[in-house]
């Protein structure tokens, strides 16, 4: 197998980092303050003066718009993945390791969970919340998809204690916390990679969707689901108030994904 | 009398709960003493794993116990740092038991480091002392298990399994993996290691060759019920129960086996052998050829 880099993967690089710089120095790289109105530039073109992407019905410049909300999608999808991964690993990791009860009770709640559709679920929570905001989002999508990650965990880790080598460190006496750290761990790290960015890349879409229905961001916040929805009104008159953050979604969803393909072909 | 090392009280093993519960071992009983080679022979899915498993801790035993130095073994989490160190187990296929991330030093290195005897640098001779031991080359220490041969990954796991200094050493089908020229090697380093630290060995095999060997007694097993075990030389050379003569026709002479009726009866009808049982003598027919020429009669 080859491993030289793809161009798909140097261009998710490329992504990847200016997602970080977004989301160090926010919408202050667009030169514009994302909830400055001005009611004289309305609706303004891409390449207008002082605004590459043009600007909204309130004359707000829409690269600025554009990079707050990748603040917000991006930091919510990483916090959600991070809040499923680490709940759903430590209950699989829990289950696996000789937890017959435990194993059949995870069993049983990931079935029930995983027989709604997750997104359904948020949806309920966060109605039932009364709330939104950045963390109620963000914890809801995190505890309604942490089933995903226990499941797997579950499964790999079971047939990893299985494994002759991992009963050769049980025989000696080692410690559940080196057995961990030395056999199983490390035996995981290819698959939960994979699972880990292609669920940041569900949950980018998750958190845009909520923001577009109107119950994930507050009101008047600048998000990716917010700036389409807003956007719809617009469509024929300034259809890129829709294609912005149409194209950027579009962007993180295909790096997401070509870096989970590529770990996945490296691990194979 | 030597004290028994181990021994085995009426050991049963059951799998599944409920209906489901079915033993697939009952009754099985025997005493090893120190430095003695108990041989556990009979078809696949006899219950000679499941035996060695229970010894080994990787089985929980629904019935029976098992003495070791005179205590009764508890489960394997809650077995004594000495229990522990006194039992150790090279298994079956040599490419599953050795962690593939780690390096052949890692792998020797990480018993002594649970032991915690040894500081870092005695630690680093005695896995030297483990190669020399096994007769591997030192350069291979920096290497993966993938850069190794089938063999040189046995010796490995029996270097690993040595790391702990057992008084039982358990060999589950450790050869049967391996080619003919690597299961004359990796017996005569397992004769030669038994000599050299007076080890006691429970050594489940397919190969009556090996057997002959290297074990002091023979225990065989049918269907989970043990039907014969005694001195090598009488349990081989005189066997009492039908199924000890079948399994050495089919080892010995496999022309006579397959002329035996009742394997041709299995053959024709499933008959009294399940299908797995009659897989586990075919395999032996295959295995154990040229037993043919070196027959004692």
């Amino acid at each position: 197998m080859s491993r030289s880099l793809s161009p798909a993967i140097v261009g998710a690089g490329v992504v990847g980092l200016f997602c970080l710089a977004v989301m160090i120095f926010g919408d202050a790289l667009s030169g514009h303050d994302h909830r400055a109105i001005d009611l004289s530039m309305r609706l303004a073109a891409p390449l207008a003066p002082g605004h590459l992407l043009g600007t909204d019905e309130l004359g707000r410049d829409v690269l600025a718009r554009l990079l707050n909300g990748m603040r917000w999608s991006v930091g919510s999808a990483l916090c959600a993945t991070l809040i499923a991964f680490s709940i759903g690993t430590t209950f699989g990791l829990a289950a696996a390791h000789k937890g017959a009860w435990l194993g059949g009770a995870l069993k049983l709640l990931t079935t029930f969970t995983q027989s709604f559709p997750s997104f359904v679920m948020a949806v309920t929570v966060i109605a039932l919340l009364g709330d939104s905001g950045f963390w109620a989002v963000t914890l809801t999508l995190g505890l309604v998809t942490w089933p995903v990650f226990s499941r797997v965990v579950y499964a790999e880790a079971s047939s990893l204690f299985q494994r002759e080598y991992v009963q050769a460190a049980e025989m000696t006496g080692m410690s559940v916390a080196r057995l961990y750290a030395h056999h199983v761990l490390p035996a995981l790290v290819p698959t939960l990679s994979v699972l880990v960015v292609f669920h940041f890349a569900e949950m980018i879409v998750a958190e845009s969707a909520l923001s577009f229905l109107g119950i994930g961001a507050p009101l008047g916040a600048a998000t990716w689901g917010a700036m389409l929805s807003e956007g719809r009104a617009f469509m024929l008159q300034a259809p890129w108030l829709t294609l912005g953050p149409a194209f950027a979604m579009v962007i993180i969803i295909v790096a997401a994904h070509s870096v989970g393909q590529h770990l996945r072909n490296l691990t194979r | 009398m030597t004290a028994p090392l181990l021994s085995i009280q009426n050991l049963g093993v059951a799998y599944g709960s409920g209906r489901d519960r079915r033993f697939v071992l009952r009754g099985a009983g025997f005493d090893l003493a120190p430095g003695q080679v108990m041989a556990i022979v009979g078809e696949s899915g006899s219950g000679k794993s499941t035996l060695v498993r229970a010894v080994a801790g990787l089985a929980t035993p629904a019935e029976g116990e098992i003495l070791f130095e005179g205590v009764a073994l508890p489960p394997l989490g809650k077995r004594s740092k000495t229990m522990l160190h006194g039992i150790q187990m090279v298994f079956q296929d040599p490419g599953a038991s050795l962690n593939p991330r780690q390096s052949i030093r890692t792998v020797l290195e990480e018993p002594l480091i649970v032991v915690g005897k040894l500081d870092g640098a005695a630690r680093r001779r005695r896995v030297e002392e483990l190669m020399d031991l096994v007769h591997l080359d030192h350069r291979l220490l920096d290497l993966r298990p993938s850069a190794l041969s089938g063999g040189q990954k046995q010796r490995v796991a029996i270097a690993r399994a040595l790391s702990m200094e057992p008084r039982l050493l358990i060999a589950d089908e450790a050869l049967s993996a391996l080619d003919f020229a690597n299961q004359d090697k990796v017996s005569a380093l397992l004769l030669e290691l038994k000599e050299r630290l007076n080890l006691a060995m429970l050594f489940v095999s397919h190969d009556m060759r090996s057997v002959r060997r290297m074990a002091d007694h023979v225990c065989v097993i049918e269907g989970g019920q043990v039907v014969e075990q005694g001195p090598v030389a009488e349990v081989l050379y005189h066997p009492k129960s039908a199924y000890t003569r079948l399994l050495l026709a089919a080892a010995l002479n496999p022309a006579a086996a397959l002329a035996d009726p009742r394997l041709s009866a299995a053959l024709e009808a499933g008959g009294p052998i399940s299908d797995e049982a009659l897989a586990g003598v075919m395999d032996i027919i295959g295995a154990n050829a040229l037993m043919q020429e070196q027959s004692p009669s």
